[in-house]
């Protein structure tokens, strides 16, 4: 049974895993950086990815109980992400590989947590919905690869939560704090619902709440429980069209902001009303993690995907509907 | 699928809301089901916005009848436009209902891959038909071969459920890209005749503004959701 490394450093988190393609978790250890002001920086994130890295593969293995030299190939997600945070984990990986002298297996961070939702939720063709910070896709198997149905124009859905979060001072991660306010709200104040077609846009919606917010016009309560109305309402919107459009039976939620019960609420009934089956990932895999890139990294692998260290270059604006599944044919 | 017994409800609330007739649900689309019937020996189509209970009540309720309204507002004036359209027959937007002529013929997407022999002519003519919608300010928002009904060798375009208004050379741009981009997907072999055809149709509609529009395709391919450029700030 092949064992695979995987590393995560696409934005805030740094993480190593440890995981076979059969889907044993054996570690994941994660070190997330926090801001102390503002939002994420890219040279301080990466700042922190190095100075914690060697701390958590040191704990990854640990906690796996195998040794380096017993683990068959070292993937890493090469992107989509920030670049100054891309270079830690893949230099960490290249210098692991060459060290080991084991494959390096490149990992696409948006198929990792497609593919840690359906093992962890065990649905086997579901519509996706992936949100995170910077993230908003719905999208599905189609052909070969996770074709990409609707996504944000604009910014993503965890992006508008914890800015909106930030700019009124209720701190990080801002879903939580939103939706907790939320929950107080009674009254809806009307806000920008943008759908386009197959695409959602939450730019405005951002610029309306923190305009109504200024301007003191209506309870913080009130504004938190129509921006979550609105923002979620829209998303729920588009899976169904992706839904209705591919005759698909399942739905599954990933990412960062797949931990909001009240998201995950508003897609459960929409799934059953159409008689689909809906699951929501693990809370613990559902931020970034390292777990996720080494079980995707493990199926990458026993599919040969391998690339040499010197064209292991970092894929910033890495596409999810331009990587090969091949492990689903 | 789930909910049977509360999709005969709906059959049941049309029935009463507008006295329809010999009702048969012959879609169920992701934002609404469409039914067909008879309303005093009329052949129509109802397009019924289904409440969704996902959403918050006073949220569903505004945008059910914002979008029906719309949607009636949409086809009312294209039909004042001459422009070949299912008729509005009734209209209650308080319940997001919507019953319209039922355009009996035969799809475009069907015709075309059954080998239609008249393309060039109906292309030119859904271009034509097209340019005068977006001259009235008119966008469609769903052209595709699917939402084109051929009928006695005229064709009708249906469903105006993504449609709005707008004079803007973007909006009208984004909506010939879309239809290009629909028959790239669906007639991959007969898209340079029928979008040669359309052009020329629409050009003769829209005069010097078509060829705006039409140079704002390829740009708006450009920045296209396949496109990397696009991207820089969305993927962390």
């Amino acid at each position: 049974m092949p064992l695979v490394l995987g590393i995560e450093s696409t934005a805030h988190t740094f993480g190593v895993g440890i995981a076979s393609e059969k889907g044993e978790i054996l570690a994941n250890v994660n070190s997330v950086y926090r801001p102390t002001a503002g939002g994420i920086k890219p040279s301080e994130a990466a700042e922190h990815h190095s100075r914690v890295a060697p701390e958590v593969l040191r704990k990854a293995l640990e906690a796996s109980g195998v040794s380096l030299e017993s683990i068959d190939a070292i993937a890493v997600a090469l992107g989509p992400g920030l670049g100054p945070c891309l270079r830690v984990g893949a230099t960490l990986a290249r210098y692991l590989a060459s060290l080991l002298n084991k494959p390096l297996v490149p990992v696409n961070h948006a198929v990792a947590h497609i593919e840690i939702a359906r093992l962890s939720t065990g649905l086997r063709d579901p519509v996706v919905v992936y949100v995170a910070g910077g993230n908003t896709i719905i999208t599905t198997f189609v052909e070969g690869r996770y074709r990409v149905f609707g996504e944000t124009l604009d910014i993503a859905l965890g992006n508008l939560m914890d800015t909106f979060a930030r700019e009124l001072g209720l701190g990080f991660p801002g879903v939580p704090k939103v939706e907790e306010l939320a929950a107080r709200g009674r009254n809806l104040v009307p806000l920008p619902y943008s759908v386009k077609g197959q695409d959602v846009s939450y730019s405005g919606l951002l610029t309306t709440a923190l305009r109504l917010c200024r301007e003191r016009r209506c309870s913080l309560e009130d504004l938190c429980y129509s921006l979550v109305e609105t923002a979620y309402s829209m998303l729920v919107e588009v899976a169904e069209r992706a839904l209705a459009h591919t005759g698909k039976s399942e739905v599954v939620l990933t990412g960062g902001v797949a931990r909001s019960s009240v998201l995950s609420d508003k897609l459960a009934k929409m799934a059953k009303a159409r008689g689909a089956r809906f699951a929501v990932v693990d809370p613990e895999l559902a931020g970034d993690n390292g777990a996720m890139i080494a079980y995707t990294g493990a199926l990458a692998y026993v599919s040969g995907l391998t690339i040499p260290v010197e064209e292991s270059r970092i894929r910033p604006l890495w596409r999810l509907d331009e990587v090969e599944v091949p492990w689903r044919m | 699928m789930a909910d049977v017994s509360a999709r005969r409800d709906y059959l049941s609330l049309l029935k009463s809301i507008a006295g329809l007739e010999g009702l048969r649900i012959i879609g169920v689309g992701a934002e609404a089901m469409l039914v067909e019937g008879y309303l005093g020996g009329l052949h129509i189509v109802a397009k019924y916005r289904v409440p969704k209970i996902y959403r918050a009540e006073q949220l569903d309720a505004r945008l059910r009848k914002a979008r029906t309204a719309l949607e009636a507002k949409l086809l009312g004036r294209a039909a004042a436009a001459g422009i070949n359209v299912p008729h509005v027959v009734y209209v209650d937007v308080e319940e997001g209902l919507l019953v319209l002529t039922y355009i009996e013929g035969e799809r475009m997407k069907e015709l075309l891959q059954s080998g239609c022999k008249d393309v060039g002519r109906l292309a030119s003519e859904i271009g034509r038909m097209v340019g005068i919608l977006h001259n009235e300010g008119i966008i469609h928002g769903d052209l595709t071969t699917s939402n084109i009904i051929v009928r006695g060798g005229r064709p009708y375009i249906i469903d105006f459920g993504l449609g709005f208004f707008s004079y803007r050379v973007e909006d009208a741009g984004v909506d010939l890209h879309l239809f290009k981009r629909a028959l790239e997907s669906t007639h991959p072999g007969l898209v340079e005749d029928i979008f040669s055809s359309f052009a020329e149709g629409y050009r003769s509609a829209r005069g010097h503004v078509a060829e705006e529009v039409l140079r704002k395709i390829e740009e708006i391919r450009m920045r296209g959701r396949y496109v990397a450029q696009r991207r820089r700030k969305l993927f962390w």
